[in-house]
């Protein structure tokens, strides 16, 4: 086993080169630029952390649309759950057909490190998109969204609604997820900054909307004049959202959620939930593409190591805007 | 086969509390059957004292709105620990009626949003989708009961299989999203509550829970499954059809957790993908706190419910008291732990009388 996978590494090693050399053929504006990508485009690779989330499919469509207007072809594939344990077969059969570029968005920091060497060591350019890994020294550039930015955004939020001034809750999924802690972090010193405004209390719901629902019933209850919640994602939103619609408090208890899934989009039109943190997967997408493609094109100097994207706030109020509702998460990927 | 000598001869295999033949016992017999419900008496204790406890330290304890809270809280543990408690008195063990709870709910929702799409009606919509989650939750039970039965292997392995199974199914049924497009009277009935403080969702559930009580108490199906738990051989001996009776006991319990899926659907107005996930652990800790031996033989409908009620109460009065989160998993667990050990100090009584 060992020696086979060897050997696949060193038989991907010179034909990588191969496609490496013709990419950067292609870039050179002074031979015949568009002859020789027509001859071998380099095909990329975008491997999610599961293909059934409305949120990679969302980045899917980011990476499909501009990997077609720069000319490359795009490879999209993962597993049907989010664990190191489905996608880092997907990887070892993606080494075998030699893709240009890998971008992937990694299901565990260290799990996924050997794996992604191996398509280093084939010389295959990493690009890690939304989440990554703990050894950033494999990777040419790393694009995440901004949760410290988007925990702000939803402070700002409820202290819109609120006029600075009162009481606010959070219903966390669980200490120890990297993203939602960020997010908690940047709602906890933005609603510091106002000398009117308190955290009352901070609870964790195990990633399930009824306890949620139960912690939100008895945060009202608690505290009365509580006047908003912020739940750090889909399940939290939804189960406090159905919450405070079932204490009779829908409109005096501004409701932030995080993320723009099918399900939460409805819930923000009925006004269950008044405000939403949208993430861009789909700009995540695209801009992994052009990363992968300025890389094979020689030009990788120009290519950010690290690059944060903010996220998008909206609300009841502005859910049916085009101009914001094009950030919505969509659930089919373009072909 | 005539119903009394089926009673006399369960009750022989058997040596749970439903089966002690109380009239003319001698008096070590008395000790022996109070010390079988002594360990429901204690759970009630500690629920009786955590009632006191939050209800002095946490404002708004004795208040409508925290009675409406907990005992909604409670349906979930409630309708999942009563098909457990049926499996434990076996001997056995369900861990997958989270799964079940979450799938059966899954194909119920879709089943809806499938017919509303044919407009078929709200009645036809309703009952339609209800039959198939009820369906499906009977039916993974029945095959966890035939894969135990047929293929001889453990309930452990079996139920933590089919958990898999099914949560990797709930996942294929919609691509893991949400199913939101359910009848609109499904969601008013589950977040309505008679005359302000009897949530449907509860009384269902306390419907399910005499239901359960009775069968587990007063029936042939409640001796059998008692018998079998104490001494599976004697059991067969006296003519117990084990096989088939394993089979319908575990049906029972998909069942019930399919009336869980329906009432969590009912109260969020959408079947989640994230319902029931991880209640198995919370369910079986229920069943235990209530006084059930995980060896078979023992346990109440009474002691599960008042089980569940130790969780739900001391976690609602924890988060009334505010006091930091993590402490009520503490809680939860050191409870589960004393419970445990008045258990088995029981047992040492009874084995010494």
């Amino acid at each position: 086993m060992l020696w086979q996978k060897r050997a696949t590494r060193n038989r991907a090693a010179p034909l990588a080169r191969t496609i490496l050399a013709a990419a950067a053929i292609a870039a050179a504006p002074a031979v015949a630029p568009t002859a020789a990508r027509a001859a071998s485009p380099a095909t990329l690779a975008l491997v999610p952390g599961i293909t059934t989330d409305a949120f990679y499919i969302t980045m899917q469509r980011g990476a499909a649309a501009e990997a077609k207007k720069l000319g490359y072809p795009l490879i999209w594939q993962g597993g049907a759950s989010f664990s190191p344990e489905t996608q880092i077969p997907v990887l070892q059969a993606l080494l075998a057909k030699q893709p240009g570029a890998l971008m992937i968005a990694p299901t565990d920091t260290t799990a996924l490190i050997n794996p992604i060497r191996q398509f280093v060591q084939a010389h295959i350019p990493v690009i890690s998109v939304d989440t990554t890994i703990s050894d950033s020294s494999l990777l040419q550039s790393q694009i995440t969204s901004n949760n410290i930015q988007g925990g702000e955004a939803a402070a700002n939020a409820i202290a819109a609604f609120a006029h600075q001034a009162g009481e606010v809750a959070v219903i966390n999924v669980k200490p120890g997820i990297s993203t939602t802690d960020e997010r908690q972090k940047g709602f906890l010193a933005a609603i510091a900054k106002y000398p009117n405004m308190k955290v009352a209390a901070i609870e964790y719901d195990d990633d399930s909307p009824t306890n949620a629902f139960t912690e939100t019933q008895l945060l009202l209850l608690k505290y009365p004049k509580l006047k908003g919640i912020f739940g750090t994602n889909v399940f939290s939103a939804e189960g406090v959202g159905k919450a405070v619609v079932a204490a009779g408090k829908k409109g005096s208890v501004d409701v932030v959620g995080y993320d723009a899934e099918p399900d939460e989009v409805n819930l923000l039109k009925q006004g269950v939930i008044t405000t939403l943190i949208i993430q861009q997967p789909a700009k995540e997408g695209s801009l992994a593409v052009q990363y992968a493609v300025d890389i094979l094109s020689g030009k990788a100097s120009a290519v950010p190591k690290t690059i944060q994207l903010d996220n998008v706030v909206a609300t009841t109020a502005t859910a049916n805007d085009p101009n914001v509702a094009q950030y919505f998460y969509q659930t089919q990927t373009l072909p | 086969m005539s119903p009394p000598f089926e009673r006399s001869e369960a009750s022989r295999a058997a040596a749970g509390p439903e089966a002690e033949p109380f009239a003319a016992a001698p008096p070590t017999r008395h000790l022996i059957a109070f010390l079988s419900r002594a360990s429901t008496l204690w759970t009630l204790l500690i629920l009786l004292a955590l009632v006191v406890l939050f209800g002095i330290a946490s404002p708004g304890f004795f208040s409508r709105a925290n009675w409406l809270a907990t005992s909604q809280f409670a349906v979930e543990y409630l309708l999942l620990g009563l098909g457990e408690t049926f499996v434990i008195i076996t001997g056995g063990i369900d861990l997958s009626v989270g799964a079940i709870l979450g799938f059966s709910g899954m194909v119920g929702a879709l089943v809806m949003r499938a017919l509303i799409a044919a407009h078929a009606g709200t009645t036809a919509e309703i009952a339609a989708g209800v039959a198939a989650a009820l369906a499906t939750g009977s039916f993974v039970g029945w095959f966890n009961g035939q894969a135990i039965t047929r293929l001889q292997l453990t309930p452990f392995v079996v139920t933590l299989g089919m958990l898999s199974m099914c949560t990797g199914g709930i996942y294929l049924l919609n691509n893991g999203e949400n199913i939101g497009s359910i009848p609109d009277f499904v969601g008013t009935l589950g977040s309505y509550a008679i005359g302000g403080w009897l949530p449907v969702t509860v009384l269902v559930t306390a419907l399910a829970c005499l239901g359960s009580a009775i069968l587990l108490s007063e029936t042939r199906f409640g001796l059998r499954t008692y018998a079998i738990g104490s001494n599976p051989l004697g059991a067969a001996r006296a003519g117990i059809a084990v096989q088939n009776h394993l089979v319908k006991v575990y049906t029972l319990s998909g069942f019930l957790s399919a009336v869980a899926g329906l009432m969590v659907m009912a109260r969020f107005a959408s079947a989640s993908v994230q319902a029931g996930a991880n209640d198995e652990l919370d369910a079986i800790t229920a069943v235990v706190i209530g006084g059930a031996s995980l060896f078979g033989g023992r346990g109440t409908i009474l002691g599960t419910v008042i089980g569940s009620f130790v969780i739900t109460v001391m976690v609602t009065g924890l988060i009334l008291m505010g006091v930091q989160p993590f402490w009520q998993q503490v809680a939860v667990g050191a409870i589960l732990i004393f419970a445990v050990a008045i258990d088995q100090l029981r047992n040492r009584l009874i084995d010494a009388a």
